[in-house]
């Protein structure tokens, strides 16, 4: 595959699960799954932002790489924590 | 005279193609000017660090986080969201297009980037406009001012981002930029594609997450 169709096909996904979040959280009822959903859909338009638009995916020094990915990864992960917390009861 | 130099642009495109080819196998340098990737980083923890604020204050503000957030406009932020990945498709094009040495083409898809940043922000200023029209501004509640402050912060990185692009577009018409020579144009979209990035997290955190 080319680059040039690679580009194509990664425009279409994020296109196409930046429209499922939006589904998704138009739900009045907010299951916790779902919302679990919406970040993952976020993770994976992020990865393919920084992998293949910032092309960072073949960079020699994986350094760069390895802390864009971290930064979205970890800012990803406390969001999804502290809305969990939010979810669990006071103890009380 | 004509004839020539289209011959030597051919060859220099099929030199160019090969080097494209061995580029999507093969490790490669980092795109862009080094410098703009110390600022991205710095701006991706400035960032961050508004968007842990953010999800730290929440916890204790639930229900006037998510009240609060029913009176935001979806689509807009949707939209945009659409609007940005477009602006950061067209990006790419643009950096594939001056790798194959097609300085007109680069230029078109700088300006259909220019086009799309300029859509986020007449929907971003729409927005603003009608937040305000309600009465709502910074000190109504710590949602609003998280949200108001947030959406300015990366308004203004997109009219920054916007600068660039443009600057790149003005030096690519001069011919500044070649196959060869076009770290100008790598250092405009890394920046532009920061700015995409930073709103794939805005976009859940603020207008979705309840």
């Amino acid at each position: 595959m080319s680059q040039a169709q690679r580009t194509h096909i990664f425009y279409f996904i994020l296109l196409v699960l930046t429209l499922a979040a939006f589904i998704i959280a138009e739900r009045q009822t907010a299951e916790p799954w779902l919302m679990g959903g919406v970040l993952v859909t976020a993770w994976i338009k992020g990865q393919i932002v920084v992998d293949y638009f910032m092309r960072l995916r073949r960079v020699r020094r994986r350094l760069w790489r390895n802390v864009v990915s971290g930064w979205l990864f970890l800012i990803l992960a406390v969001i999804a924590y502290t809305y969990w917390l939010s979810l669990t009861p006071p103890l009380n | 005279m004509t004839t020539d130099t289209y011959v030597i642009n051919e060859t220099e495109t099929a030199v160019i193609n090969t080097t494209e080819t061995e580029h999507e196998t093969d490790e490669q340098t980092l795109p862009g000017d080094v410098a703009i990737w110390i600022f991205i980083l710095a701006e991706l923890l400035v960032f961050g660090i508004f968007f842990l604020a953010y999800a730290i204050t929440r916890l204790s503000n639930i229900e006037l986080f998510n009240e609060s957030q029913l009176n935001l406009t979806r689509e807009y932020g949707a939209i945009n969201t659409a609007v940005l990945i477009t602006g950061s498709y067209f990006v790419v094009l643009a950096v594939n297009a001056i790798r194959q040495n097609k300085t007109q083409q680069c230029g078109r898809w700088l300006l259909a980037a220019l086009a799309t940043g300029t859509i986020f922000t007449v929907i971003k200023c729409i927005e603003f406009y009608e937040k305000f029209s309600e009465g709502i501004n910074l000190s109504t509640n710590v949602f609003y001012m998280f949200y108001l402050s947030l959406t300015f912060f990366h308004f203004m990185h997109v009219l920054l981002g916007m600068v660039i692009l443009a600057a790149v577009y003005v030096k690519n018409r001069q011919g500044a930029y070649t196959a060869k020579q076009h770290m100008g144009v790598e250092t405009g979209a890394a920046y532009w594609h920061m700015v995409d990035l930073v709103w794939i997290i805005l976009f859940p955190l603020v207008y979705l997450l309840h």
